[in-house]
């Protein structure tokens, strides 16, 4: 999950309209938030794993 | 007849502001575009860097190559040409915007796919989003070609 967060959150910040640092502070926003996301949804579904 | 003399209608100036505004260009079809689209399919990122943005160029070349490749070692299924169902199709279409990847499949996944496992159905999803990013790269570069983006 996290690597395909990584890579995602590249593709992601070089498709933007943004320059340098902007986009390297697009790439980790967006990261974070696809592990946060991820791992949110991870534990709404843990109830009703068993 | 109650008419107004010419010399006293009033014409509201036209503002530099209101004059230097770009008129809205209309969308027209670019080869050039094209063309570098089709680069950018067919090896990631080469679109951008024909174009001169070799970072984007690299981003995309990372992000693709290492979706797709983490997708083959965990041997993700490739949807063949010939699929039975819609479902397949889609996938083949999806794995297909992969380019060159698409190509290599057999290069890496030596063992053929394996979805009986969690990682393998995941290796599917990776090869997938992998061609979806690479569409839109492709999209991208063409929209950069035509002069719509920087």
């Amino acid at each position: 999950m996290i690597l395909f967060a990584l890579l995602i959150a590249t593709a992601f910040a070089a498709l933007g309209q943004r320059n340098g640092l902007e986009r390297l502070r697009y790439a980790i926003w967006s990261f974070a938030l696809f592990i946060l996301i991820g791992v949110g949804i991870a534990w709404l579904m843990y109830p009703f794993s068993r | 007849m109650n008419e107004t003399p010419a010399s006293e209608i009033i014409v509201p100036a036209v503002t530099e502001d209101v004059a230097a505004k770009p008129r809205p260009r209309k969308a027209s079809f670019s080869f050039a575009g094209l063309g570098v689209a089709i680069l950018s399919w067919a090896v990631p990122g080469l679109g951008h860097f024909v174009l001169g943005r070799w970072r984007r160029a690299l981003a995309f070349f990372i992000s693709v190559g290492g979706l797709a490749i983490t997708g083959y070692l965990l041997r993700g299924n490739v949807f063949p040409q010939h699929a039975s169902d819609a479902f397949g199709r889609l996938g083949f279409y999806a794995d297909l915007g992969t380019g060159v990847f698409y190509y290599l499949a057999h290069f890496f996944e030596r063992l053929g796919p394996d979805v009986s496992r969690a990682l393998g159905d995941d290796g599917t999803r990776f090869i997938a989003a992998a061609g979806l990013v690479n569409v839109l790269s492709a999209f991208d570069a063409y929209e950069i070609a035509a002069g719509r983006r920087r």
